[in-house]
């Protein structure tokens, strides 16, 4: 592992009941890229997310965010990243702001910094007016900025996103490309998975691509041409 | 295309129930044991023959059961109705899936897939009532007769009432309410009437079931009529699928809809929206919503407990010194099972790094709140049993000392197993705690060795 290094997955097999879903995934990130994880659906790039956020067990292999082991050290291998998950994981006993309160406790933000980030962001997502609603009162696309908005206000040397531009508008999705550049220079890793191939092309330094559970390929985005269909 | 719909909804449920019968034989592999089944097996039909021998000897005071049974038995038809509108908070008594209402978009009347579905649970339900009661008259002293009579009743009824139940589904709370109400108001107007009026039990069962006769009457064309769909398919959904071991065995999850009841309607208010200014307000509430998701489990448990702790050594008095340390374990093993379940259960906080202080604190004055209903109960008990005296109050304090040293320590090892950190657990000093609480309830003064054993803990490790 080297200096550069923020997401280390090493020889990541997961099973699913007797379903080998993935077969020996080793890849890296590094400070301040972009890296896209790309393949076709059911490719396994869903299971490899929950797999480093640690909620899909593996059965063999090693993780590490920062230098710090997911099996070793889970306590401290969690605050290392935020995670923006396809559908929004919002709790239905709490308000919008409410959600913000419990990440900022969670990873420890301190006050002034989460009250200019909150307001940065909820201005810039034109959330500031369903800051007391419950998600169910919401839109899906409202749900999914307060779900964005949530996972950016720690900051941490990881992001992880699943599909990060499903349900925003022009105006979120357009904010959320230059806040991600943004973070990117600030030396942020991010790891993203998307089907928008022309976003991985801007966005995106390197690439992963995933073929039923295995790397396939993986490089400079330059290098990416198109994507590996499943049966080949 | 009536015959069409017909086949078609029995082709969904026989590949619903394959679908579970697989899920099911997966549980079974993973559980199945055949030694212990063949000495279960065993153990039952022994146990079964010991009981049938047993109560032949208890005939009389089955008969004198079985005769005011009788004079009670119209109340049954008020107890179904009342049974329905209270489950009419939780599910729609009909098991219409999102699988069917999607096939009611296809050429498939919703009107028709409703009565198939009704017709079929009325036959379920007929059946189970004529073979368990059948079954009773075999194997009880009870006579088959006044059994059969009771499953008819309770049969005619049941149907009178299933449309009643899927259509209060539907309505608000305070309606459902009010009508609750109103039954208990009637159930007092006819005991009125049998005593004071000479009214017989079976006029009122007619009389009601002439009433439910003509509201049947009335909610047959408008049974479709205001249905929330999407609660009713959300609830039913939850209920065919939400196997707890299955989800648990498959990692299927399937998270049941969220029930809004009186408490939630308070969460919900304007105060609730306010934004905390203390976060140990924010995981205060997401305990009280948990404990009250599992309200049905805690429930159960502190009634065990307060159970053995009360009616067995009422028997025996001796029983406290074992009923004590065995009612606390389990409180202890639940608390700390729902403390750990939290974290499974809501898919954002296995995301966030968890700040243990706050959840430990927090959740520990929940938990307390129930040792002091063991304490209450322990009290009561030997107060009753032995009187006042000083030993009771070392007593109670040991209790209390070993109760809340247990808590902390369960609590702190479920943290353990959330962020999964490694940990030694000491099952020794664990069981030579219950051990001495057992004694100090014999002999008092044992129980000062409680106070020893986290000191015990600090120094020696078994």
């Amino acid at each position: 592992m080297n200096d550069l290094d923020v997401l280390s997955v090493d020889n990541c097999d997961v099973y699913i009941r007797d379903h080998h879903i993935l077969t020996d995934v080793s890849f890296r990130t590094l400070r301040g890229t972009i890296t896209a994880l790309v393949g076709h659906n059911g490719a396994g790039k869903s299971t490899l997310m929950k797999a480093i956020i640690g909620s899909q067990e593996k059965s063999a292999g090693r993780i590490s965010v920062a230098g710090i082991d997911q099996d070793d050290q889970f306590s401290f291998y969690k605050p290392q990243f935020s995670y923006i998950p396809e559908e929004p994981l919002l709790m239905s006993e709490l308000t919008v702001y409410q959600h913000f309160q419990l990440y900022q406790k969670s990873y420890n933000i301190p006050d002034d910094s989460f009250k200019q980030r909150v307001d940065q962001y909820t201005e810039a997502f034109e959330l500031t007016d369903k800051l007391d609603e419950y998600p169910e009162s919401l839109s899906k696309g409202m749900r999914q900025k307060a779900q964005t908005i949530c996972a950016l206000l720690p900051e941490v040397p990881l992001l992880l996103i699943d599909e990060p531009f499903m349900g925003l508008d022009v105006y979120a999705g357009a904010y959320l490309e230059r806040l991600l550049a943004d973070r990117k220079n600030d030396g942020t890793s991010i790891l993203l998975t998307t089907h928008q191939l022309d976003k991985v092309r801007e966005l995106a330094d390197e690439f992963v691509m995933l073929k039923e559970g295995a790397v396939s390929s993986s490089g400079a985005v330059e290098q990416f041409h198109e994507l590996d269909r499943r049966h080949t | 295309m009536e015959s069409s719909t017909r086949s078609v909804y029995r082709w969904v449920r026989r590949e619903r129930a394959r679908k579970k019968r697989n899920l099911y034989k997966q549980v079974f592999s993973l559980n199945f044991d055949w030694t212990l089944a063949f000495y279960l097996a065993i153990y039952t039909g022994v146990m079964l023959l010991i009981m049938f021998e047993w109560l032949q000897d208890f005939i009389p005071m089955f008969e004198s059961w079985q005769t005011t049974s009788a004079s009670w038995l119209w109340l049954l038809p008020f107890a179904v109705l009342i049974r329905a509108c209270s489950q009419s908070f939780f599910h729609p008594g009909i098991c219409f899936t999102s699988s069917e209402l999607k096939l009611s978009v296809l050429p498939h009347s919703r009107n028709r897939l409703f009565w198939l579905m009704v017709a079929e649970r009325g036959l379920v339900h007929c059946t189970v009532a004529f073979t368990a009661s059948s079954l009773l008259g075999i194997i009880t002293p009870f006579s088959l007769l006044f059994l059969l009579k009771v499953a008819a009743l309770y049969t005619l009824f049941f149907l009178l009432t299933l449309l009643i139940h899927w259509k209060m589904y539907s309505v608000s709370r305070r309606k459902k309410l009010l009508t609750i109400l109103v039954i208990f108001a009637v159930v007092g107007f006819s005991r009125y009437l049998i005593l004071l009026a000479g009214w017989s039990g079976f006029a009122m069962g007619f009389a009601l079931c002439m009433v439910l006769t003509g509201i049947n009457f009335y909610l047959l064309p408008r049974a479709l009529h205001h249905v929330d769909w999407a609660k009713v398919v959300g609830a039913n959904d939850a209920k065919v699928w939400n196997i707890r071991l299955i989800s648990q065995v498959t990692r299927i999850e399937i998270k049941p809809p969220k029930r809004y009841g009186i408490l939630q309607t308070y969460l919900r208010s304007r105060r609730a929206k306010q934004r905390f200014t203390n976060i140990y307000s924010l995981y205060h509430r997401l305990w009280r919503n948990h404990l009250q998701s599992q309200f049905k489990y805690i429930g159960t448990t502190i009634v065990t407990c307060i159970v053995i702790l009360t009616v067995l050594p009422g028997q025996v008095e001796w029983m406290l010194l074992i009923t004590t340390p065995i009612a606390l374990f389990i409180y202890i093993e639940v608390a700390a099972s729902l403390f750990e379940e939290q974290f499974h259960q809501e898919p954002i906080l296995r995301l966030l790094p968890i700040e243990e202080k706050g959840w430990r604190t927090t959740y520990i004055k929940w938990a307390a709140t129930g040792v002091s209903l063991l304490v209450i109960t322990f009290f009561i008990t030997s107060w009753l049993l032995a009187g006042l005296n000083i030993g009771l109050f070392i007593q109670i304090i040991g209790l209390v000392y070993l109760a809340v040293h247990e808590l902390l320590g369960q609590i702190r090892e479920r943290m353990y197993k959330v962020q999964r950190i490694n940990y030694r657990k000491n099952e020794l000093l664990q069981l030579a705690g219950y051990t001495v609480l057992g004694l100090g309830v014999y002999f008092a003064p044992f129980m000062l060795a409680i106070f020893l054993l986290p000191w015990i803990g600090k120094y020696k490790s078994f």
